[in-house]
């Protein structure tokens, strides 16, 4: 696993209920979404464990809905509980990517 | 909702879009999460439909099933299969108990008709000994059990692997034969004794479609399958 993926399973949760809080969305757009925030290199498998877990935690709920063009899709939306959570993971990332920015740019000036 | 037979039977469909490369990846990871997971049918299907979707279309933009899930398919399908919810064993009871049913009903159709048959070339023993009866339909129900287990976890192994093994197809084979071969040695190996009662053809035929149509009730009741 490289330091990338394991840096980002942490936050990975937070990045999907972000997304979500937006609009609804099924796996594949949620993919192509996280790929255009720049996450380009997260596997796009992973996401599926992810919104596995968010449901099983009541943060998100997941509808399939038949379509009249292509196949079923399963949309998901946030529940009042993932916006809560949503909302301490904000503050607590804030509360941490301050400091670690201001480190790992330090290190650079003291090069 | 969608039930989890309309996502079998829309998945059955649909995967057929697969390319050759993709189709053998996603079926293993298919049989291995149907077989592995502890949660209800309509939540491992619905998860099963999703992974197949975003398969055809990673496709048609030129992905593989390994780009899209990773080199390990067993292991991301671990993942899975440790993030679903786990269903509880009351709502797999209707399911076992159809199975149980079934089971001894066809055993006593078949021991109705065996007596009534038999009894037209040779005299029959219809005389039932309790304590011997219950040690051999407990082995029977073991043995079913263990054979089914043991089946179920040579297909686990099977599966991500290049080769078929025609080593499984044996070893399940044996296995079968020597269980079989137990439960008849021990209507021999187990003495008459204790309590019993007559138990002819016609009251074993009887009992055999009650209970036969009790099962049928549960699988239509419950919508098994």
């Amino acid at each position: 696993m490289s330091v990338r993926t394991q840096l980002l399973k942490g936050v990975l949760d937070g990045c999907v209920l972000s997304i979500i809080e937006k609009e609804s969305v099924y796996g594949y757009e949620l993919s192509k979404k996280l790929q255009l925030a720049g996450l380009s290199d997260v596997s796009e498998g992973t996401i599926y464990p992810v919104l596995l877990r968010l449901q099983k935690n009541g943060y998100i709920r997941g509808e399939m809905r038949p379509s009249e063009s292509g196949p079923d899709r399963k949309y998901y939306s946030l529940t009042d509980d993932g916006l809560a959570a949503l909302k301490e993971l904000a503050l607590e990332w804030a509360n941490i990517a301050g400091p670690v920015t201001t480190l790992m740019q330090r290190r650079h000036t003291n090069d | 909702m969608i039930s989890s037979k309309q996502l079998i039977s829309e998945n059955n469909e649909r995967r057929k879009l697969l390319t050759k490369e993709n189709e053998k990846y996603y079926d293993d990871m298919l049989v291995y999460i149907r077989l592995k997971a502890k949660s209800s049918d309509q939540e491992s299907e619905e998860v099963l439909m999703e992974l197949l979707n975003h398969l055809i279309d990673g496709q048609q933009d030129g992905k593989t099933a390994a780009d899209i899930f990773g080199d390990d398919p067993k292991g991301y399908a671990d993942e899975l299969i440790s993030e679903l919810p786990k269903a509880h064993l009351r709502t797999r009871l209707p399911f076992l108990s159809y199975l149980l049913i079934n089971l001894i009903s066809i055993f006593l159709l078949v021991r109705g008709a065996a007596l009534f048959i038999g009894g037209f070339f040779k005299p029959v023993d219809a005389t039932v000994f309790i304590v011997k009866s219950t040690l051999i339909t407990v082995y029977w129900l073991l043995a079913i059990a263990f054979l089914i287990w043991f089946i179920l976890h040579l297909v686990e192994n099977a599966l991500f692997k290049k080769v078929s093994n025609w080593k499984d197809v044996l070893k399940a084979g044996l296995v079968g034969i020597i269980s079989f071969g137990l439960g008849t040695a021990l209507l021999y190996l187990i003495p008459n004794f204790g309590p019993s009662f007559s138990f002819g053809w016609l009251p074993s035929l009887v009992s055999g479609t009650i209970l036969w149509l009790i099962s049928f009730w549960t699988k239509k009741k419950f919508n098994l399958f």
